[in-house]
């Protein structure tokens, strides 16, 4: 699995690259994640699109990197969709993250 | 491992796998292309393919502790408006000889406590309308049915 950064400002969009954040690769996603996020300041946007199939290990791997986060960083979700978007939804977990529809969205939103 | 029962209308699906997260992932993917093959185009957002992994996953890390050698057998019977799934395996019996009655996690914490997992029978039991869990031997069979969106053909 590889991620595409973009990085602009205090704002860094991390593209996760892969169809699927399951149970096979939730502990390699946790581990990317936590290299991202070391000393990371500002925001920082997990782009899904490209996600069409997440579990719940999937979504435990993004609350645990939520919790690596650095006390000055912020981790922000955009582009779910409609299947991880249930999942987040039925788990209520969209009630902990920032959500955006898209990763220009969430730009827009710094502009 | 595919087997279409050719019945007018429905698809029945059977798999063998051993218990890894990645023969989980491999025969899901294996499914999704079966079902097109079958000309079955399941509604995108429709949630079975979560309920089947939910399950797997369970079997994999409960079930058989994480060990790779363990048999699961799978069989998949995709009607117009619901699948019925059957699972099979050797493993360990459910603790108590029961579900997990799958209790929605509490988010009510801050944030170093948020729970990272305990959602698969939460899940699965809100997406099934009927869930029926056996110990006969030394097996566990689980039977599910939930509703499925099908998209209309042509």
């Amino acid at each position: 699995m590889e991620f595409t950064i973009q990085e602009d400002g205090n704002l860094s969009v991390v593209t996760v690259d892969a169809e699927r954040i399951d149970a096979a690769i939730a502990i390699s996603f946790k581990d990317k994640m936590r290299e991202q996020m070391a000393n990371f300041s500002g925001r920082m946007v997990l782009d899904l699109h490209k996600v069409d199939f997440i579990d719940s290990s999937g979504l435990g791997s993004i609350v645990a990197a939520m919790k690596l986060m650095p006390a000055d960083g912020k981790l922000e979700l955009a582009g779910l969709t409609p299947t991880v978007d249930k999942v987040f939804r039925m788990t209520r977990m969209d009630s902990i993250f920032t959500i955006h529809d898209s990763a220009q969205s969430a730009q827009a939103q710094s502009a | 491992m595919a087997i279409n029962s050719g019945e007018q209308g429905a698809t029945t699906l059977r798999y063998v796998l051993f218990s890894t997260p990645e023969n989980v992932r491999n025969t899901l993917t294996s499914l999704r292309s079966d079902l097109n093959e079958n000309g079955l185009h399941i509604c995108p957002g429709d949630m079975w393919e979560l309920v089947v992994a939910e399950v797997l996953n369970n079997i994999v890390e409960h079930a058989y502790g994480d060990s790779p050698d363990g048999e699961i057998k799978l069989n998949l019977h995709f009607s117009d408006l619901h699948l019925t799934a059957k699972f099979i395996d050797s493993g360990a019996a459910m603790p108590d000889g029961a579900l997990p009655a799958g209790n929605p996690a509490n988010l009510d914490v801050e944030t170093q406590l948020l729970p990272e997992g305990g959602f698969g029978w939460n899940l699965i039991h809100s997406l099934s309308d009927r869930l029926v869990y056996e110990r006969r031997g030394t097996e566990n069979h689980l039977d599910l049915e939930m509703p499925i969106q099908i998209l209309p053909k042509g």
